[in-house]
C-alpha cells in the first residue's frame, strides 16, 4: 500500500506567515496527498481549503479536529506545520525518507533553523534534564551538515513533525490537558513509551520562527509568559510520566520545591524568574486531577527507559549558559540602546590597594586603640549586652510576641534583624560581633566613603583624605563612645547605599552596570543596605527614601530595578507600622530610635560637631571647600548635593524636637523620656560635606592650588585624629552576663520562672520583669515603649505594683499570691545607694529568702517557687511574619551575592568592556 | 559664572537660615510610662538607739572582753507632736507614728566622765538598715574602736565585715558569718580584725534583719580618758562629697599639745578618704569657712584602689568649715577633729552628708551649746527654712546657726542642701548629720516594664 501523507497546516492569526508556509508546502518535492489548513485565527484567513476552529482552541484540539475525518493507517503519515513554519523543498522528502530506516519509527521530527539566518540551527530534536528542565539540545550552532544523520531523540516538536496517523490515534493524540509547552515533550514520550522509535532528520529542514516559545503569539497560546509555560511544562511531564510514586512525591515537594527556586533564581539574579515560578508552582499544586488524568494513556513502557536518550550534564549545562548568554546578550543590548555605555567612565582608576587605602585603614584602626576589642562584651551608654547564646537573639529577630513584663504581644524591632545579621558572624560569642565592631566602625566607613566618593572623583587620594575625613566626624566618635551602635551602623552603610543604588541606577562616574544579573546585585544589595539603614535610623531611612524617589524620577528607564530597593525595608517595618500607626496612632513614633536611647538632648549643630571644641574647628576648612564647590563647572551636582545635605540637616533639627517615652531600662538611669542622638543622621550631612570637597578638589587644575588643598585637608585632619584617639568611652567592659550566675544558670536550663529588679526612684519605684537571663539589648522593644501607658494600666499590672509598693514598703501585707502566679522565682535589687532602704524592706519580707549579695546586687528567692515547678514553656520561635521577613531578606541577600560565573562572562564580553568591574564593586 | 555665584549666595543663604533661624517646636510623641499610684501602708516607724558607752571590762575594767555600758543617755525627740525625752542604760528602740525624720527623730547624747571613757559622744538614733560604710576609726594604743549592732528585730541576723586598711582589704577570719542576735546589742571590737590599725573604714552588712549601727571610739591616754564619740554610718560612695560640721576650736593649744606629746598627735584635724571602688581616686578636697574670716584650705591627693588615707588638714585656724570633695572616682570620707578647753581633748567625727532637697527633722541635744551647718553645693541660691524662719542661702555657701538647746527642729529648703549640728557640752564636741529619711508609704508611684 502506497505511503498517503496529509499536511495540516495550524494557523494562527499570522497571515502572512501562513501564505508563506502554504506555499512552502505546495512546493515540495515530494507533494502532500492533501493539505489541511485549520485556522484557529481571531480574523478568518483567505486560505483554502480551511477548517475553522475555536478561537481559543489549543493546539491539541487543532490536530485532533483536523485529523479526526482522516484514514488512520500504518501508511498514511500526518505532517504537522505551524504557520510560523516554512519548509525547505526537500523537507517533506527527508522526513519519509527517515521513516524508510526502521517500520518502529512513528515520529519523525525535522531540523529547525533561524528566520534571520537560515544557516543556524535552533533545534533539532528535544530532551529533557536528568531533573525534567527542558533542553533543547542543538541550538544556536551553524549547520555544517555535522548533524546530517538520523538519530533518535527523546522528542521533536510539533512544528515540521511527520507523525503515522494510527500510532497518533493510538497513544491518543496531543493532550490538550498538559500545557502548551510540554505538548509535543508529552507526545513524543507516549509514542516511545508505546515502544515506537522517534528521530530527526536533521536533513529535512523547517525555517521556523518560534513565535509561541519566544511569547510573540497575539491571544495567549501560551496561558502566560514563555517562562511560566517552561515550567509549568516541566511540571506538567513529572506529574505525568514519573513514577506514580515518584510523580506523587514530585506533587507532595511541590511548594518547598517552588520555595528552593525562587530563592534559586534570586541566587542566579534572575529574579524575573520568581513569578513564573511561583505561579507554575500554584499550577502544578492544584491541577494535580488533571495531570493524572492524561497519565491514563502515557504508554505501557516505564521513562526510565527514556533515560539514555535524556541530555548529559555538559548538554544541560551547555544549554543553560547558551541560555543566560542569551538573556545578558538581549540586556547588553538594550542598555547599549539606551545609550547608558555612553555614561561610563573612559580612564582607569586605582583600586583600594594601588590607591594606597589599606594606610588609612591601618592609620584608623590605630587611633581606635581604646575600642580594641579585648573585652567579651560592653555595657554604658546607649550599650547593653546581647544574649550569650545565638538562638535567643535569632528569637527575638521578626518576633511578635515580646518576654517583656509578663508579656507583650507587638512587633519587635526591626533593628533586632541589623542585631541578628551582626551576631550571626560571631555566632558562638555574639556579644563580640559588637565589641568588634566598634573597632572596626572607623575603618569600615572609610572603606564605604571611599568607594562612595569614587563616584565623584577618580583620585585617589581626594577619595582616601575624603573618606578619613567622613570616618573621623565626631559624630561618628561620640556615637562610638556611648555604644550607640543603630548611629554607628548607620553610619557605615550610608555611603555604601549612596554607591549601590547609584551603580543600580546607572549614576556617577561609574555608570551602570554592564549586565543584568550584576544590575541585580546592585538592586539587591541596595535593598538590604536600605533595610539595615532603615533598621538603624527610621529617620534617616525617610531621607534615603526621598532621594531613591529622586533618583528613579530622573532615571525613569531604571525604575523596574529601583521600584525593588525598597522591598525589604517595607517588609521589615510593616509589622511596626501597622502597630504605631494603625494601632495607637502615632506616626511620627516610626521616627523613634532603636535599643534605649540617648540620655541627653543636643541641639543638630551639636549633634553633629560640638565646635566648642577646638578639635572640631578644622570642619571649617571642609565647609568652605564644600562652598566652593558651587563655584565649578559641574555646580549643578553641587547645588543637588547641598540640597540634599540642607535637607538632611533639617530632618536632624526635626527629629531632635521629637521627644519619646523612654524604657524602663533607661529610666534607670534617670530619663523619662529620650530623643533622638542626631548621630545617624549626621552621618549624612558628614557625607554631603565631604562629597563637595572632594567634587571642587577633582575639579582643580592648577598643580600648585591642589598640593596646597591636599596639605590643608591633611592637616586639618590631624586635630579629628587626635580627637578620637583621645576621647572618653562611656562603655565599660563586662562579661555579657546581665544576671547573678544563679540566675543565668537556671536561665540555660530552661524555666519560666521571672526575674523582679526594683530600683528606687527619687518619688517612684521602677522595676521591671523580666526572663531569669536579664534585659539585654535585644530586648528594647519601640512598640512596647509606646504601648507601656497602655498596658501599664490592666488588672495585672496593679495587682503587681501593689505588692511591689507592699514590698519595697516592708508593711508585711504583700501577697505572696501574686509573685507565684506571675511566676516570679527571684527579686534582685541593684546595688546603687538609692536602694539601701529597698533592701532593708525587703530583707525584712517573709516571702522572700535571701540568696546572697552578687556583682548585680541584692538577691532573694520567692518561697513557694522553683525552676523545677517552672519548667520552660517553649516559644516557638516562629511565626508568619517572621517567616516573611526572612524570606524577604535572605531573598535579597542571595539577590545581592555576585554570582562567580556572570563575572567572568562581563570579562569576556569584550564589545561593551570598559574597565574592570571587578575593581570598582565591592 | 553668574549661575554659580548665585548658586553659592543660595547656599549661603540657606545654611544660614538652617543653622540660626529655623527652629521647631518641641513636640512629645506618645506616652511615657507613667506608672500607677498605688496606696501602701507605711511599716512600723522604729527609730534604734544604741544607749550610753561600751566599756571593756565592766564597771571595774578588770573582766576583759567583757563590754558593757556604762552611765546614762539622754535621748531627745519628737513623735508627731509628742516630745521625746528618756534617760536610758541600754540600747532602745523607740517606735513612732510617724516615718518621716520631719516628725520622727531623736538625738541621744552621753557625755562621759568616767575612768574609761570621757567626751562627749552624741549619734542619731537611726532606723534599721542592712548596709552601712564606717569611716572612722583607730585602733592604736590606747585607741578603741567598737562595732555596735543592735538588732531589735525578732530574728537573728548575719553579720559580714569588710574591712579596708592602708595597703587594701584587711583579711582575716571570722569577718563574715557574724551572728546578731534578735533583740540584742551585739558589740564587736575591730581591734581583733585590726590589731593596732590607725586608719581604717569598715562596711558592715546584714542578713536576716535590719540593724542599728554605730562605730564606738574612744581614746585613753596612759589611764586618762581622752575623747569619746559615736560615729554613725557614711553615706554611699560618691564622687562629690560635702562634710558640714567641721567647727575647729583651740586649734593653737591643741597643736601645742600635739607638739609636745606625741600621744596627742591625733588631736591634729584630719580628713580620712576611702576608694572603695575597683579605680584608684584622685581627689579635691576644698576646705570652706563659713565667713569672711575663715579661709580653710584646699588639698588634692590620691587614693589607691580599694584602699584609705588620712590628710591631714593643717594650718585650719579657729572657724566654722564645711569640706567639700570632688574626686574623679567615688570616695567615702570623713574628718576627724578636737576640741578642749582646760582638761583633756575631745574627738568628733564630722561624716559626710549627702546633699537633697530636705524635709527633715532633728532634735537638739538639752544642755548643749548647738549650732546647725548648713551647706548648698549647687551653682543656684535658694533657701532653707528652719522652724518657720526662711532664711536665704547663696550658691556655693555655706552658713551656720545657732540653736536651741533640747528643741526639734523641722528643717526644709528649695535647693539641694547638707546639714549637720555641732553639739558643744563644756568644750566636749559631737556632730550629728541631718538625716532625711522617710519610709516609703502613702501614694506610690510604681512603674513596670
Amino acid at each position: 500500500m502506497a505511503t498517503q501523507i496529509t499536511a495540516i497546516l495550524v494557523v494562527h492569526d499570522e497571515a502572512i506567515l501562513a501564505q508563506r508556509a502554504l506555499h512552502a508546502i505546495e512546493n515540495q518535492t515530494v507533494s502532500p496527498d492533501r493539505i489541511l489548513v485549520i485556522d484557529s485565527s481571531k480574523a478568518p484567513i483567505d486560505l483554502q481549503p480551511t477548517v475553522r476552529v475555536s478561537q481559543k482552541a489549543r493546539l491539541g484540539e487543532i490536530v485532533n479536529a483536523a485529523v479526526s475525518n482522516l484514514e488512520v493507517t500504518d501508511q498514511h503519515w500526518i505532517w504537522l506545520v505551524h504557520d510560523d513554519s516554512e519548509p525547505k523543498p526537500t523537507a517533506l522528502f527527508e522526513l519519509l525518507k527517515a521513516t524508510e530506516n526502521s517500520e518502529t519509527i512513528a515520529l519523525v521530527g525535522p531540523m529547525q533553523l533561524s528566520t534571520q539566518d537560515n544557516r543556524k540551527i535552533v533545534q533539532l530534536g528535544l530532551t529533557l534534564s536528568r531533573f525534567g528542565e527542558l533542553i533543547s539540545p542543538i541550538s544556536g550552532k551553524l549547520d555544517q551538515s555535522q548533524h546530517d544523520r538520523v538519530s533518535d531523540a527523546f522528542a521533536v516538536s510539533t512544528s515540521g513533525m511527520l507523525v503515522r496517523s494510527d500510532v497518533y490515534q493510538k497513544v491518543g493524540g496531543l493532550d490538550t490537558r498538559v500545557p502548551a509547552l510540554a505538548e509535543d515533550f508529552d507526545f513524543s514520550m507516549r509514542v516511545r513509551r508505546h515502544g515506537l522509535r522517534v528521530v530527526v532528520a536533521p536533513r529535512a529542514k523547517v525555517v521556523h520562527s518560534g513565535l509561541s516559545l519566544s511569547g510573540k503569539r497575539v491571544g495567549g497560546w501560551l496561558k502566560g509568559s514563555p517562562k511560566t509555560a517552561n515550567r509549568r511544562a516541566v511540571i506538567s511531564l513529572h506529574l505525568v510520566h514519573d513514577s506514580p510514586a515518584l510523580a506523587l512525591l514530585y506533587w507532595t515537594a511541590l511548594p518547598l520545591l517552588t520555595l528552593y527556586r525562587v530563592f534559586w533564581r534570586l541566587a542566579q539574579k534572575r529574579p524575573g524568574h520568581i513569578l513564573s515560578e511561583i505561579r507554575a508552582g500554584f499550577w502544578g499544586f492544584f491541577t494535580l486531577p488533571k495531570q493524572l488524568a492524561s497519565r491514563a494513556n502515557a504508554g505501557d513502557l516505564p521513562t526510565r527507559t527514556l533515560n539514555q536518550l535524556r541530555a548529559s550534564w555538559q548538554e544541560v549545562a551547555a544549554h543553560k549558559r547558551a541560555d543566560l548568554e542569551k538573556e545578558e546578550s538581549a540586556h547588553s543590548l538594550a542598555a547599549f540602546e539606551r545609550g547608558d555605555h555612553e555614561l561610563a567612565v573612559q580612564e582607569r582608576v586605582k583600586g583600594f590597594t594601588q590607591a594606597a587605602g589599606w594606610i588609612f585603614v591601618v592609620l584608623l584602626l590605630a587611633l581606635s586603640w581604646k575600642h580594641f576589642p579585648f573585652a567579651p562584651a560592653l555595657e554604658g551608654g546607649s550599650a547593653l549586652p546581647l544574649a550569650q547564646d545565638w538562638f535567643s537573639i535569632f528569637s527575638r529577630a521578626g518576633a511578635s510576641w515580646q518576654p517583656i513584663g509578663t508579656g507583650f504581644f507587638g512587633p519587635s524591632d526591626p533593628f533586632n534583624w541589623v542585631i541578628l545579621a551582626l551576631a550571626s558572624l560571631t555566632f558562638w560569642a555574639p556579644n563580640f560581633a559588637l565589641v568588634l565592631l566598634l573597632w572596626l566602625a572607623k575603618a569600615l566607613a572609610f572603606l564605604t566613603a571611599w568607594k562612595a566618593l569614587s563616584l565623584i572623583s577618580p583620585k585617589a587620594w581626594q577619595r582616601n583624605l575624603g573618606a578619613a575625613a567622613y570616618a573621623l566626624m565626631p559624630a561618628l566618635d561620640v556615637a562610638l563612645n556611648s555604644g550607640e551602635f543603630p548611629a554607628i551602623i548607620a553610619t557605615i552603610v550610608l555611603p555604601w547605599l549612596v554607591y549601590s543604588v547609584a551603580r543600580a541606577a546607572g549614576l556617577g562616574r561609574s555608570g551602570s552596570a554592564r549586565s543584568d544579573s550584576r544590575t541585580w546585585s546592585w538592586v539587591g544589595l541596595s535593598g538590604v543596605l536600605l533595610a539595615i539603614l532603615g533598621a538603624c535610623s527610621p529617620s534617616l531611612a525617610a531621607l534615603a527614601l526621598v532621594a531613591l524617589a529622586l533618583v528613579a524620577i530622573t532615571k525613569l528607564r531604571r525604575f523596574g530595578y529601583l521600584f525593588w530597593i525598597p522591598l525589604p525595608l517595607a517588609v521589615i517595618y510593616l509589622p511596626l507600622f501597622s502597630y504605631l500607626v494603625l494601632n495607637l496612632g502615632q506616626p511620627l513614633a516610626l521616627l523613634a530610635e532603636p535599643t534605649v536611647g540617648v540620655r541627653s538632648q543636643s541641639s543638630a549643630l551639636e549633634s553633629i560637631a560640638n565646635i566648642s571644641h577646638w578639635t572640631n574647628w578644622p570642619l571649617a576648612l571642609l565647609l568652605l571647600l564644600a562652598l566652593a564647590a558651587m563655584l565649578v563647572k559641574r555646580w549643578v551636582v553641587s547645588l543637588v548635593l547641598f540640597g540634599f545635605g540642607a535637607l538632611a540637616y533639617a530632618t536632624a533639627l526635626f527629629t531632635q524636637s521629637l521627644t519619646f517615652p523612654a524604657d524602663v531600662v533607661s529610666a534607670n538611669y534617670g530619663v523619662a523620656s529620650v530623643s533622638s542622638s542626631g548621630h545617624s543622621v549626621a552621618a549624612a550631612v558628614a557625607l554631603v560635606i565631604v562629597s563637595l570637597a572632594v567634587h571642587f578638589l577633582s575639579s582643580l587644575k592648577k598643580k600648585t592650588i591642589l598640593g596646597i588643598s591636599a596639605a590643608l585637608v591633611s592637616l586639618s585632619l590631624l586635630p579629628l585624629s587626635f580627637a578620637a584617639a583621645t576621647s572618653t568611652s562611656r562603655l565599660t567592659a563586662v562579661d555579657g552576663s546581665v544576671v547573678p550566675l544563679l540566675l543565668q544558670k537556671q536561665a540555660d536550663q530552661g524555666t519560666d520562672l521571672r526575674l523582679l529588679v526594683i530600683n528606687q526612684g527619687l518619688l517612684e519605684l521602677r522595676s521591671e520583669i523580666t526572663e531569669l537571663s536579664g534585659t539585654h539589648l535585644e530586648d528594647s522593644n519601640l512598640a512596647y515603649r509606646f504601648a507601656a501607658l497602655r498596658s501599664s494600666i490592666s488588672k495585672e499590672n496593679t495587682e503587681l505594683a501593689q505588692l511591689i509598693g507592699d514590698l519595697a514598703s516592708g508593711n508585711g501585707a504583700a501577697n505572696g499570691e501574686v509573685l507565684i502566679n506571675n511566676e516570679i522565682g527571684y527579686v534582685l535589687v541593684p546595688n546603687v545607694p538609692e536602694n539601701a532602704n529597698l533592701v532593708s524592706a525587703l530583707e525584712s519580707s517573709t516571702l522572700l529568702e535571701g540568696a546572697g549579695l552578687t556583682p548585680y546586687g541584692d538577691l532573694w528567692r520567692v518561697l513557694g517557687t522553683s525552676a523545677e515547678n517552672s519548667s520552660s514553656s517553649e516559644q516557638s520561635p516562629w511565626s508568619i511574619t517572621k517567616i516573611a521577613q526572612l524570606m524577604a531578606l535572605l531573598g535579597f541577600v542571595l539577590l545581592a551575592i555576585p554570582s562567580r560565573p556572570r563575572v567572568r562572562r562581563a570579562k569576556d564580553t569584550a564589545i561593551f568592556i570598559d574597565q574592570s568591574e571587578s575593581e570598582l564593586d565591592v | 559664572m553668574f549661575k554659580r555665584l548665585a548658586s553659592l549666595l543660595l547656599v549661603i543663604g540657606t545654611s544660614f537660615t538652617l543653622l540660626t533661624l529655623v527652629e521647631m517646636p518641641n513636640l512629645q510623641i506618645g506616652s511615657t510610662n507613667e506608672g500607677q499610684l498605688i496606696s501602701v501602708e507605711p511599716k512600723q516607724p522604729q527609730l534604734i538607739c544604741p544607749g550610753p558607752v561600751f566599756v571593756n571590762g565592766g564597771e571595774t575594767g578588770l573582766k576583759l572582753g567583757k563590754f558593757t555600758q556604762s552611765g546614762l543617755a539622754i535621748i531627745s525627740g519628737i513623735d508627731g507632736i509628742k516630745p521625746l525625752r528618756i534617760n536610758e542604760a541600754g540600747h532602745r528602740t523607740i517606735e513612732g507614728q510617724s516615718a518621716d525624720s520631719q516628725d520622727f527623730n531623736a538625738v541621744q547624747a552621753q557625755r562621759a566622765q568616767q575612768k574609761l571613757a570621757g567626751g562627749l559622744a552624741a549619734t542619731n538614733c537611726l532606723p534599721g538598715q542592712n548596709d552601712a560604710w564606717f569611716v572612722a576609726g583607730d585602733n592604736s594604743v590606747g585607741r578603741e574602736a567598737l562595732l555596735i549592732l543592735v538588732n531589735p528585730s525578732v530574728v537573728d541576723a548575719t553579720v559580714s565585715l569588710q574591712l579596708i586598711g592602708t595597703d587594701g582589704p584587711i583579711q582575716g577570719t571570722g569577718l563574715s558569718g557574724i551572728s546578731a542576735p534578735a533583740r540584742a546589742v551585739t558589740v564587736l571590737p575591730l581591734a581583733a580584725f585590726a590589731p593596732k590599725v590607725s586608719t581604717f573604714a569598715v562596711q558592715v552588712s546584714s542578713r536576716g534583719a535590719a540593724l542599728g549601727m554605730w562605730l564606738q571610739q574612744k581614746t585613753i591616754r596612759g589611764l586618762t580618758p581622752g575623747g569619746f564619740d559615736l560615729v554613725g554610718p557614711s553615706p554611699a560612695a560618691q564622687k562629690f562629697v560635702l562634710i558640714p560640721g567641721l567647727f575647729i576650736r583651740s586649734s593653737a593649744k591643741l597643736l601645742a599639745l600635739a607638739a609636745k606629746d606625741t600621744d596627742y598627735e591625733d588631736t591634729r584635724t584630719y580628713l580620712r578618704v576611702v576608694a572603695s571602688g575597683t579605680r584608684d581616686a584622685t581627689f579635691t578636697a576644698q576646705v570652706q569657712g563659713a565667713d569672711g574670716a575663715s579661709f580653710g584650705t584646699v588639698i588634692q591627693g590620691t587614693v589607691s584602689a580599694g584602699t584609705v588615707k588620712d590628710f591631714e588638714l593643717s594650718d585650719l585656724a579657729d572657724g566654722n568649715y564645711i569640706v567639700q570633695i570632688d574626686s574623679n572616682e567615688p570616695i567615702l570620707a570623713s574628718a576627724s577633729f578636737n576640741r578642749m578647753d582646760s582638761g583633756e581633748p575631745d574627738l568628733a567625727w564630722a561624716t559626710a552628708v549627702n546633699p537633697g532637697k530636705l524635709k527633715a527633722g532633728f532634735t537638739t541635744v538639752p544642755g548643749s551649746f548647738s549650732k546647725l551647718s548648713i551647706v548648698n553645693p549647687g551653682t543656684a541660691s535658694g533657701s532653707f527654712t528652719l522652724n518657720g524662719v526662711t532664711q536665704s542661702i547663696a550658691a556655693n555657701s555655706n552658713l551656720v546657726v545657732t540653736l536651741s538647746s533640747g528643741v526639734s527642729y523641722q528643717l526644709s529648703s528649695t535647693v539641694p542642701v547638707a546639714a549637720s549640728t555641732v553639739i558643744d557640752i563644756a568644750s566636749s564636741i559631737a556632730v550629728t548629720p541631718v538625716l532625711d529619711y522617710r519610709s516609703l508609704a502613702g501614694q506610690l508611684k510604681i512603674i513596670i516594664r
